[in-house]
C-alpha cells in the first residue's frame, strides 16, 4: 500500500529527469525486496525519460536508467544502452562523445568491461577517449581483491583496458595505476614487470618509488629486489635519460643499499655519484649509512667517508658517532682521520682525538691533527696538556705556531685577572 | 632554434602537468596512504618542489609562484623537524649576505 502511495507521490515531481531517475532508484529498492512493482517503476522511469525534450539530455538519463535497471540485474539494460548507441549517430560528434562517457563509466560499474571498452572506443576526441578509459581502468582496478578467484581474469581485464590508453598522461597515470593494483594484490613479479611499459622518466622514479616502499613494507624476498634493479638498468639505457641517479637516491632512501650499489656501480660519473649519494644519506637517512659503508671497498669507503665527515664536521652531531667510529676504524686515507680528530674535538672528546691521531702514520698530517687538539688543549685553558701535546708535533712550522700561541697563552694567563681579560679583549677588536 | 624551443615547452607543460597529477592524487585519500610513509611523502613532495623551482626560474608567472611557495612551506612543515621563525630569519639573512658579497 505504501510503495504504491509512494510511486504515486512521484508524479509531483515536475522535472521529468528526477522523476526518471525517481522511479529508476525506486525500482532497485524494489527489485532488492523482490517486490513486484518493481519492473512497473522501470517502465515509468523509462515513460518518463522520453518526455524530455533536448535530445542530448534524453539520452544522458536514459543510459542513466539503464544503468539502474542494470543494478537490478535486468538483461534488458544491455539492450538500452545498444539502442542510445544507435540513437547517437544521429547527435553532433561532440554531444555524443559526452553521452557515450557517462555510458563508460556505466557499464564499468555494472563490471560489463567489454561492453565498455566498445563504448569507449567509439569516442571521437582522442583527449576524451583515453580519460574515459582511465577512469574505467581506475573503477575497475578497485573492484579487484588479492583474495578472490576470479582475479587473474580480472587482471587480464584490467591489462586490456590498460592497452587501448595511449596518450599521455593518461598512459603513465593508467600504468602507475595498474602497478599500484597489482602490488596491492600481491602480484609482485607482474607489477615489477609493468614498469618496463612506463615511458615517461618522472612517472619511473616515482613508481619506483611506490614500488620500493611497498616492497619494504610487506617484508618480500630479495629477488624481488634483484628484478627490480635490473629492471631500471634497463629503464635508464632504454629512456637514455639520466634517471640512475635518481633511482640510486631512491634505492638507498628507502634501504635497499644492494640496490644502489649495484646501480652505483652501473654508472660512468661513478665517484660523483658516490659522493652525492652519501651526501644525501647522512643528511637525510643515516641510519641506512652504516650498512651502506660496510659494503663499500676500501676505495669507495675513503671517497665517502671524506664527505660524510664534512657533513659532520659542519653538523657535529653526538648521535651519529658511531659512524665516526665505523670510519675511524676502518678507512685508510689519513686524511680522513684527520677529519675524525676535528669532529671528536668539536663534540667535546678530546680523548678520542687524541687515540686516532695516534693511528696517523703521515708526519704531516699527524701534526695537522695534533695541531688541532693543541688548540682546542688552549681554548680550554690545559695548557699543560697542550705543552706535552705540541712535543709530539714533528711539523716545524705548525709546532712552531703552536708553541708561540702557547707561550702568549701562559704569559696572559700569569697576568691573571683584569690585565689578561682587558687583553683578550683588545685583541678581538 | 623553433624545434628545440617547442620540444622545451612541451617537456615544461608535462612536467607541470605531472606535478598536477600528483597533487590531485594527494589531495584524494591518497595523502593519507603516502603520509603513512614518510620517506615516500618526502620524495614526493621534493619531486615536486624541483619541478615547480624550475619552474619559477624559467617563468614569470605569478601563480607558478604561488603554487611553488605553497609546496615550500609543505616541505618545510614535513622535513624540518625544528623550523622556528628565528631560524629562518637566520637562514634568509645568509641568503641575502652572500649576495651582497658580505
Amino acid at each position: 500500500m505504501l510503495i504504491k502511495e509512494v510511486m504515486k507521490s512521484v508524479e509531483v515531481i515536475k522535472d521529468p529527469a528526477v522523476r526518471a531517475i525517481t522511479y529508476a532508484k525506486i525500482g532497485v529498492e524494489l527489485t532488492r525486496m523482490k517486490n513486484p512493482l518493481a519492473s512497473d517503476a522501470f517502465k515509468r522511469a523509462l515513460d518518463t525519460v522520453y518526455l524530455i525534450e533536448n535530445p542530448v539530455f534524453l539520452l544522458k538519463n536514459l543510459s542513466t536508467v539503464a544503468y539502474y535497471m542494470g543494478k537490478a540485474g535486468l538483461k534488458s539494460s544491455k539492450r538500452i544502452f545498444q539502442q542510445i548507441e544507435d540513437d547517437l549517430r544521429g547527435l553532433p560528434k561532440g554531444d555524443r562523445d559526452l553521452v557515450r562517457v557517462d555510458i563508460v563509466k556505466y557499464l564499468v560499474d555494472l563490471d560489463e568491461i567489454d561492453e565498455a571498452i566498445y563504448h569507449a572506443s567509439e569516442i571521437s576526441d582522442s583527449e576524451i577517449k583515453n580519460e574515459a578509459l582511465l577512469l574505467a581502468l581506475k573503477r575497475y582496478l578497485f573492484k579487484i581483491k588479492r583474495t578472490s578467484t576470479i582475479r587473474p581474469l580480472q587482471i587480464r581485464k584490467a591489462e586490456y583496458i590498460w592497452q587501448q590508453i595511449q596518450k599521455e598522461p593518461y598512459y603513465s597515470v593508467a600504468t602507475f595505476e595498474l602497478i599500484r593494483t597489482l602490488l596491492r594484490v600481491e602480484e609482485y613479479d607482474r607489477a615489477i614487470y609493468m614498469i618496463n611499459y612506463l615511458r615517461d622518466p618522472l612517472w619511473v622514479k616515482q613508481v619506483m618509488r611506490e614500488v620500493i616502499t611497498h616492497l619494504k613494507k610487506v617484508n618480500v624476498s630479495r629477488r624481488y629486489y634483484e628484478r627490480l634493479v635490473s629492471v631500471a638498468i634497463e629503464l635508464s639505457k632504454r629512456l637514455r635519460l639520466d634517471i640512475t641517479g635518481d633511482l640510486i637516491v631512491i634505492f638507498a632512501l628507502n634501504g635497499e643499499v644492494n640496490g644502489a650499489l649495484k646501480l652505483i656501480r652501473s654508472v660512468r660519473d661513478y665517484n660523483e655519484m658516490l659522493v652525492e649519494l652519501s651526501k644525501i644519506l647522512v643528511k637525510r637517512k643515516p641510519d641506512v649509512l652504516l650498512t651502506f659503508l660496510q659494503k663499500l671497498s676500501e676505495d669507495e669507503l675513503n671517497l665517502a667517508s671524506r664527505e660524510i665527515m664534512n657533513y659532520l664536521l659542519e653538523h657535529p652531531e653526538k648521535e651519529l658517532e658511531y659512524l665516526v667510529s665505523f670510519i675511524a676504524l676502518n678507512v685508510t686515507d689519513e686524511r680522513v682521520l684527520v677529519k675524525v680528530v676535528n669532529y671528536y674535538l668539536k663534540t667535546g672528546d678530546v680523548e678520542s682525538a687524541v687515540k686516532i691521531s695516534a693511528k696517523i702514520g703521515n708526519e704531516e698530517l699527524r701534526s695537522l691533527a695534533l695541531g688541532s687538539i693543541a688548540h682546542h688543549l688552549l681554548r680550554e685553558n690545559r695548557i699543560d696538556d697542550a705543552i706535552d701535546l705540541v712535543m709530539h708535533v714533528k711539523d716545524p712550522k705548525l709546532s712552531s705556531q703552536l708553541i708561540s700561541e702557547l707561550l702568549v697563552k701562559v704569559v696572559r694567563q700569569s697576568g691573571g685577572g683584569k690585565s689578561g681579560d682587558s687583553l683578550q679583549a683588545a685583541e678581538k677588536k | 632554434m623553433e624545434i628545440l624551443s617547442r620540444l622545451q615547452r612541451k617537456n615544461k607543460k608535462e612536467k607541470l602537468q605531472f606535478v598536477e597529477i600528483l597533487l590531485e592524487s594527494l589531495l584524494s585519500d591518497d595523502f593519507k596512504r603516502i603520509s603513512q610513509n614518510r620517506e615516500l611523502l618526502i620524495e614526493t613532495v621534493d619531486e615536486m618542489y624541483a619541478i615547480l623551482k624550475d619552474a619559477v626560474k624559467r617563468s614569470k608567472d605569478e601563480r607558478i609562484m604561488g603554487a611553488f611557495e605553497s609546496i615550500v612551506i609543505l616541505r618545510a612543515m614535513i622535513e624540518e623537524d625544528d623550523i622556528s621563525p628565528p631560524e629562518l630569519l637566520k637562514r634568509a639573512k645568509e641568503g641575502v649576505e652572500v649576495v651582497m658579497g658580505k
